[in-house]
């Protein structure tokens, strides 16, 4: 369903031509569990900007479920990005003045989501990531595991087939990252594609299959044998 | 359902910023008030000038006069042909005309028990009331008879008794004199007039009826002749009649009917007022583009503010349309509910100016309407360009702004 075409892309600093990837070509079928490995500047940021449609690529051809979106208008790729992908980001990127409820309620607004079935649906996912009780606790009032809950709520609100996750351990401490992949895992476990960008090989291990990136270009893609 | 969405979020977001959405909408309340109580006090002065002008008795009557006098050159009134009491029965021969009467005036000093005090003595017929405003509260008005047995009676302005005898409703009964002949008062006067010039200055009036006036000041030359007009007569028609008689008899076009002047008069003065009521208010204006430029200042500063913000409803799935709306909507209920508050403090202005300045106002709904419009139009205005800089960010730097 994600198929990636040899895509680069080079961005201009002053007038020199900076190439962040190179000729990558991936696919991720439905279900999976893939885990992006790479240290910082090695592209893997860029390649799920591509993925998730924030971003398009130099050259190459991205097709997602069949479509290529670099021939969708910018209207239609913003509802790709509300109704296929969720995003969940290292710092979390809760919008500060709303309540947990109304950030899950969010993206169910944007898909034009009635609001009695908005509500329901956001208490309903606040449950399932364990915070029924600070439905309506702004982001300052809670901490950064049950942000980063909050944020996967949201990410799930409309049901995609995608979850992209940007480094989101990166900003907790390890018992609590650990709690958050048991329920990004969980949340595969459910049919929803996950992909996963991380620096930390143990993060990596989470997932099912593993695709190392080095200097924009893919170097290994392998899967994990679960133990 | 999503612009009702936008809208509740529009709100959060100014009540979020309370002073600084509040000093915002400064600029547009003062603009909007001001027009507003400019346009209200402009409107009401006009219609208190043109009531002022406008006698209602003029509604009834034809007023004859000679066109020198009106032309307004007149060096000496031996220029100009006073009317002589066959004048009078020539009007009262002419068809249509129920009544002929004049309404001279002579200003003199009046004095009662040792007291003076200036005044204008105003002669006419016992329905006098109706044509100068006034209304006999103490007493009672001269009647047809007093005029014709030349009766020395007189009725005085409350402003005229409280000089004379101490209090506003005293003096019926008492003997005045007036050119040193004595005179009855036989009823005090309140004028009815609505026109703040009446307010402002009391009128130090005496009435009397128009053959006691005549006795007391022979020498008076009448210029004018009032007709009152037989009902299913024309009374511009009548007076045309008439004009033509008197022309005829005089040997020139010397005489013209009053009504069709005033009637000038009156269209002269609501175009000169409202030319001074739009000059005014559109200087008023002014404040309001002022205030549409700090309009679009903030909203210049909230995009720069929420550009993460932005980023993150993008990658939820946000249209440009949609983030243009949400910030063009915020400008737009930035300035309607600045509009809103501007028009119920130009309201209260307005209100407060009548009662303090005895200045009469006028609140059209047609000038509330245009200001709300106006300012949910320059909300438009000056939101379009804050709003199109938002929906065209890129989505990755935005999410990375810091």
């Amino acid at each position: 369903m994600i198929e990636l075409d040899g895509i680069s892309k080079s961005y201009r600093i002053g007038t020199e031509e900076v190439a962040v990837l190179q000729d990558v070509n991936l696919r991720v079928a439905a279900g999976e569990f893939v885990a992006l490995l790479g240290p910082s500047g090695s592209g893997k940021t860029t390649l799920m900007n591509i993925i998730g449609c924030l971003d398009a690529p130099t050259t190459g051809a991205y097709w997602l479920d069949g479509q290529e979106v670099s021939a969708l208008s910018p209207d239609q790729v913003a509802k790709i990005r509300n109704l296929k992908i969720g995003f969940v980001f290292q710092n979390f990127y809760l919008l500060p003045r709303m309540t947990a409820l109304r950030n899950v309620e969010l993206p169910m607004v944007y898909a034009s989501r009635s609001r009695a079935v908005r509500r329901e649906r956001a208490r309903a996912l606040l449950e399932q990531v364990g915070l029924e009780d600070r439905v309506s606790h702004r982001p300052n009032e809670l901490s950064g595991g049950q942000k980063q809950r909050v944020a996967i709520a949201r990410a799930m609100a409309n049901e995609p087939p995608i979850l992209l996750a940007d480094e989101p351990t990166g900003s907790l401490d390890s018992q609590t990252s650990q709690q958050i992949l048991r329920l990004i895992q969980e949340i595969n476990v459910g049919g929803t594609t996950v992909v996963l960008i991380t620096h930390d090989e143990a993060i990596a291990a989470y997932a099912r299959r593993i695709i190392r990136i080095r200097d924009g270009r893919v170097e290994s893609d392998r899967e994990v044998v679960p133990c | 359902m999503l612009a009702w969405e936008m809208c509740k979020s529009a709100f959060d977001s100014l009540v979020a910023n309370k002073l600084r959405s509040l000093l915002t909408m400064l600029g547009i309340i003062v603009g909007v008030g001001s027009i507003i109580a400019i346009v209200a006090v402009g409107q009401g002065g006009q219609q208190a000038i043109i009531a002022a002008i406008d006698n209602p008795a003029l509604s009834e009557a034809a007023i004859i006069v000679p066109k020198a006098i009106l032309a307004g050159n007149v060096t000496s009134t031996a220029d100009i042909p006073a009317f002589s009491p066959a004048d009078t029965a020539l009007a009262l021969a002419t068809p249509g005309v129920e009544d002929v009467y004049s309404t001279p005036s002579q200003s003199d000093v009046i004095t009662a028990g040792g007291k003076t005090t200036p005044v204008t003595v105003q002669a006419g017929p016992s329905f006098l009331p109706l044509i100068a405003q006034f209304e006999v509260v103490q007493g009672r008005m001269f009647l047809p008879i007093d005029t014709a047995v030349h009766r020395r009676v007189i009725v005085i302005t409350q402003s005229v008794a409280k000089s004379l005898f101490g209090s506003d409703s005293a003096g019926v009964g008492r003997l005045v004199g007036l050119e040193g002949q004595l005179f009855e008062v036989i009823g005090v006067a309140k004028s009815t007039s609505t026109s703040i010039l009446s307010a402002l200055a009391p009128s130090l009036n005496v009435y009397m009826p128009t053959t006691t006036f005549m006795d007391l000041y022979p020498s008076t030359q009448n210029f004018e002749l009032e007709l009152r007009v037989a009902p299913g007569y024309d009374k511009n028609q009548v007076a045309a009649r008439l004009i033509a008689v008197l022309d005829a008899k005089y040997h020139g076009d010397l005489f013209e009917n009053a009504a069709g002047f005033i009637a000038g008069i009156t269209n002269t003065v609501t175009t000169v007022t409202g030319i001074i009521t739009t000059i005014v208010g559109a200087i008023a204006s002014i404040a309001l583009v002022v205030g549409g430029i700090g309009v679009m200042n903030i909203m210049l500063v909230s995009v720069t503010e929420r550009t993460r913000e932005i980023g993150i409803r993008i990658s939820l799935g946000a249209s440009r349309t949609t983030i243009l709306w949400q910030f063009l909507i915020e400008a737009i209920v930035l300035t309607t509910l600045g509009g809103l508050i501007g028009i119920t403090i130009g309201w209260l202005i307005a209100a407060l100016a009548s009662t303090i300045g005895h200045l009469p106002s006028l609140i059209s709904w047609q000038a509330a309407l245009g200001s709300f419009l106006f300012s949910a139009f320059v909300g438009i205005l000056c939101g379009i360009y804050p709003a199109s800089r938002a929906s065209r960010l890129n989505p990755i730097d935005a999410l990375r702004y810091e």
